[in-house]
């Protein structure tokens, strides 16, 4: 119920952070990063939905096969707005790391972790549901299992983990940019290879 | 008066304010919803993370113009 509220929010802080890239990085590196952001977004939750143990999306508004439309933004705009904030944060009080391949990423991934947060307890009310959780799943904070931190801020390192290197490569932005399109897949893969082996570790030491 | 230097960091910081517009979006709405949905005030300790985070990047934001 009331999915809307949450669809409008992710495009219209996707739009936010789309025209800060077009401004700072230029046209190939945000098409790289939000149609990449978009692949990554849909097709890892059409994915997840044929897998057992996982969510579901109940009365979204607009699907793409089994994934809210949202979810094409929602990632791309959180990874993006939290590695903008994230770099700032270095810049002033690390600076030494700033252009650290390690580093960087995983600033963004701490501060996505944060980001999760009020999402996710706001979408697993019973008033909202806008993504639901199976009965099985260990719960830290109202009905968020200790699960989604840890998966947010994994597919934030490696999602920009992997765009950066792609940045990094001696190849002009338009090839760069098609080259990551096509990495999101073996992102999408290692997030979830990564979230099956967190989550196993949690039900080990929570259950 | 706003001179052309004035003018041209006036804007960048506007842009540099895009990003944490969307977070600032975000937990506008989820408080939003938490309140007027859910009906459960104590949920908005779900923003206090993610809060410390804009009040560290306020900092950062002045030590850098500061430098």
């Amino acid at each position: 119920m009331y999915a809307e509220i949450v669809t409008l929010t992710v495009m219209l802080g996707c739009l936010l952070c789309i025209i800060h890239s077009w401004f700072y990085r230029g046209k190939w590196q945000t098409a790289g990063f939000f149609i990449g952001g978009f692949i990554f977004g849909i097709l890892r939750e059409n994915i997840v939905s044929l897998l057992p143990g996982m969510y579901t999306y109940p009365n979204h508004p607009f699907y793409i096969g089994s994934a809210p439309i949202m979810m094409g933004f929602g990632w791309s705009a959180s990874f993006y707005a939290c590695w903008m904030i994230g770099n700032r944060l270095l810049e002033a009080f690390a600076p030494k790391w700033k252009d650290n391949g390690w580093i960087v990423p995983l600033t963004a991934a701490i501060i996505t972790a944060t980001l999760s947060l009020p999402v996710e307890v706001a979408a697993g009310a019973a008033q909202t549901l806008w993504w639901v959780w199976p009965p099985e799943a260990v719960r830290v904070l109202y009905e968020m299992p200790a699960i989604v931190p840890f998966g947010w801020a994994g597919a934030a390192f490696l999602f920009i983990f992997f765009y950066r290197w792609t940045e990094g490569r001696k190849a002009t932005p338009r090839t760069n940019a098609a080259l990551f399109m096509v990495l999101t897949l073996v992102v999408i893969a290692l997030h979830l290879v990564y979230v099956f082996i967190v989550r196993a570790i949690i039900v080990l030491l929570l259950a | 008066m706003i001179d052309s230097s004035n003018l041209v960091f006036l804007v960048n910081y506007l842009k540099e304010l895009l990003p944490v517009s969307a977070i600032l979006l975000v937990i506008l709405a989820m408080s939003g919803v938490d309140i007027v949905i859910i009906g459960d005030t104590t949920r908005l300790v779900s923003v206090v993370p993610i809060l410390l985070v804009l009040v560290l990047w306020l900092g950062a934001i002045l030590k850098t113009r500061r430098a």
